[in-house]
């Protein structure tokens, strides 16, 4: 599709109608919270509120999508290019922040204090990355896909490129949506009483509602939606817990208030420093409990494994170094993930790309900037109103949360009264504890609850996608049977994402503890596959086909390895890096292969070096046409 | 091709294409140092930075990670784009669709 046919009065147009529908929406939405506190005041009973807010957005989700019917190939994988950058970048901001932001973040700040900022900075930071190095570019590039810019930025051995970046994309997607079925679970399971196992089939049927019948188009308009509603559900309780306890809703800004406090009360009883950075040892604590697991579920297939001792590795204690390699694995990963990186395919230009990138940005902005406050804030409170007081008089939602699991209590030494060490918490706990901390309605608490299940569905759409278009088109219509039609492409597609979506909830059920490494671990892979590679696709013209094959390969493996040896046995590490920044290896690993064996073989042919120029510049042509699949315009010799 | 500037008038394509590029590369790396700064020289003196305490009690080294940071990261992209499609593109005339002709121009 040639970027002049799109009319710039009529994105203006769309732009705005699409303000007055999600505008409407938002109003929608707080009209709705407030009729559920006036039926809750009037005694609506509590799981009423839950299925309310549970079918109400499972339901909205399900019409946007139905709404979206596209038989388009380029709507059903690029939604139409035609997502205005402000629209694109809350639709990025959904599928971007997971059930591990929008849940377990903040809870995770809250045990590791400084160390835990690492996740702040690095999910953020890598939007500079995109911005700077990718998102206009692969939008002049055009096309669906990243194997696709794989395949024909290294057309030499085209389908060598692509056949291996689809393993990539889809090794990498799979790891990541298995974390988000498993948010899934606890979600419905809190929200409406549940069981775990039901909570993932009927999450996932939500989700398939969606992207089964509109691909991306459906895909992105629900996620826009799915952004406004976690948002407000992520704002609300903090404002209002920092509102009960320094008498300013402004919680970004009075967070400071409750460090200080916490540093203070943590001297007083001689607990270590919440804010002092790298305070982490390396332990092998989740593999043991894993392979117990493991163990157990599966005694047929990991019978002969043997549960490792306990190994806590402290030589590297107060080295920042794992800290900044973790931060980088981060944000090289954001750069390099293929369901965020598509969606710079859905925007009208090069320029809107950029532009969109820092809509983006902002949008995710919105939720980091405030979790560091969840934290803080829930700390102060239990320092204060918990820790040192006696286990008979504990508030009511110490009681309540300690019935869930997500926090233990245990008098170890028999006194009576709570110190710091007797109380365990689950990361989950603190987002979702706090609206009942501030003593706000259950409404509220149902509302969060909504919005991390928004959370964890607009990701797995864009995962489940992805791995689909992986599978139907760069592996099956690319590679096993070009000449397959549009009809049997769809349907290909749509077969695959429910194949996809049952293999992550089979893969999510026996709920491991490897689970939470699990999305960590898919930045890492993309760090070391992807990012190596299209960054050395736009800025190195002499990068060639074996160079980046070898180097996606290498990454790969040195990765894999390294996490696997580290995540088995803490003694094994290389300047105190832990598995969760193994990336940073392979991403040496890659761009050292791509350099060493581009230099090796033949420069790519003149053809190719073109495609790289064009490009480079914002205007003129896009250099794969996107509606039809017409043999490529440039990708031939003797142009 | 609007393009106010006479030297780059001059120029052919491809040797517009080229400056485009370089100025380009120019402006990413500055704003990569600015990145790089922003995300990782302050962690290694996180202890130091944190026994000063500003605005409503932030440890410094708490909040350059957890604030200052992250909206650096948001003011670098969106200056990037201004300046691309607002300075760099139309002084090199790549602000507006460019004809067929001259996209053949060798």
């Amino acid at each position: 599709m040639s970027m002049s046919t799109v009319n710039k009065a009529d994105v203006a147009a769309f732009s705005r109608r699409l303000q007055r529908y999600y505008g409407l929406f938002l109003i929608g939405l707080f009209i709705f919270i407030g009729v559920m506190l006036g039926l809750e005041s009037l005694g609506l009973p509590r799981v009423a509120i839950g299925y309310a807010f549970l079918l109400l957005t499972l339901a909205l989700y399900g019409v946007i999508g139905v709404l979206n019917f596209t038989r388009k190939l380029d709507e059903y994988y690029v939604a139409g290019r035609k997502v205005p950058p402000f629209f694109n970048g809350m639709a990025t901001g959904a599928d971007w922040m997971s059930a591990a932001s929008f849940i377990s973040m903040a809870g995770t700040i809250w045990l590791l204090g400084y160390d835990g900022l690492a996740y702040v900075m690095g999910w953020t930071g890598g939007y500079v990355l995109l911005a700077l190095f990718f998102a206009p570019y692969l939008r002049k590039f055009g096309q669906f896909t990243i194997p696709d810019f794989v395949a024909t930025r290294f057309a030499e051995h085209a389908k060598g490129a692509r056949i291996v970046g689809a393993i990539c994309a889809i090794i990498v997607s799979f790891t990541y949506v298995t974390a988000q079925v498993t948010g899934v679970g606890i979600i419905m399971s809190r929200l409406v009483g549940v069981s775990y196992e039901v909570g993932v089939f009927v999450g996932l049927s939500g989700v398939l509602l969606c992207s089964l019948l509109g691909g991306m188009k459906s895909i992105t308009w629900t996620q826009v939606a799915q952004y406004l509603i976690l948002i407000t559900a992520y704002l609300i309780p903090v404002s209002f817990i920092s509102q009960k306890l320094t008498g300013i809703p402004i919680s970004e800004l009075m967070y400071g208030q409750a460090l200080g406090a916490v540093t203070d009360i943590e001297r007083q009883l001689n607990l270590s420093n919440y804010v002092e950075p790298f305070k982490q040892a390396l332990s092998n604590a989740s593999w043991i409990s894993s392979a117990t697991q493991l163990k157990a579920q599966a005694p047929a297939i990991f019978g002969g494994l043997t549960v490792p001792a306990p190994v806590v590795n402290t030589d590297w204690r107060g080295a920042p170094w794992e800290f900044l390699a973790l931060t980088f694995c981060l944000m090289a990963g954001t750069a390099g993930l293929p369901h965020i990186l598509i969606r710079y395919y859905t925007v009208p230009d090069p320029k809107a790309a950029r532009v969109s990138v820092g809509w983006s940005l902002f949008f995710i902005f919105l939720l980091y900037f405030t979790a560091p406050a969840y934290a803080a804030f829930s700390r102060w409170e239990v320092l204060t109103n918990v820790v040192g007081k006696p286990i008979a008089s504990l508030p009511a939602w110490v009681g309540n949360w300690s019935a869930t699991g997500l926090m233990s209590i245990r008098d170890a030494n028999g006194d009576g009264i709570l110190q710091f060490p007797e109380l365990t918490i689950v990361a989950d706990i603190i987002v979702l504890a706090t609206p009942e901390i501030a003593g706000l309605p259950y409404t509220i608490a149902a509302l969060v609850a909504a919005g991390g299940l928004a959370a964890a569905l607009s990701t797995a759409d864009g995962l489940l996608l992805v791995i689909a278009t992986a599978v139907s088109h760069d592996l099956y219509a690319k590679v096993i049977n070009p000449k397959a039609s549009y009809g049997v492409r769809f349907l290909a597609s749509r077969v695959m994402i429910v194949i996809a979506a049952l293999l992550a909830a089979f893969a999510a059920l026996p709920r491991l503890a490897l689970i939470v490494q699990l999305v960590a671990w898919a930045f890492s892979l993309a760090a070391a596959t992807f990012f190596p590679v299209v960054l050395t696709g736009i800025f190195w013209r002499r990068a060639n086909a074996k160079g980046a094959i070898a180097g996606m390969i290498g990454g790969l493996l040195v990765t894999a390895t390294y996490m696997f040896m580290n995540y088995t046995d803490p003694r094994f590490t290389i300047l105190g890096l832990s598995h969760l920044s193994a990336g940073i290896f392979g991403m040496i690993a890659n761009f050292t292969l791509q350099i060493v064996v581009s230099l090796a073989t033949k420069a790519p042919p003149r053809y190719v070096q073109d495609l790289v120029d064009q490009v480079r510049v914002p205007v003129g042509e896009t250099v794969i046409p996107g509606v039809t699949d017409q043999p490529l315009p440039v990708a031939t010799p003797g142009k | 091709m609007a393009v106010k500037d006479p030297r780059v008038a001059r120029m052919t394509r491809e040797q517009r294409l080229n400056a485009y590029w370089r100025e380009n590369l120019r402006m990413i790396a500055v704003l990569f140092v600015i990145w790089l700064a922003a995300g990782y020289l302050h962690p290694p003196f996180a202890k130091a930075l944190n026994e000063i305490r500003i605005l409503t009690g932030f440890p410094l080294g708490y909040y350059l990670a957890s604030q200052l940071s992250l909206a650096i990261f948001v003011v670098l992209i969106f200056f990037y784009a201004w300046w691309a499609n607002n300075v760099l593109d139309p002084k090199y005339g790549f602000h507006e669709e460019e004809s067929r002709s001259e996209d053949a121009n060798p």
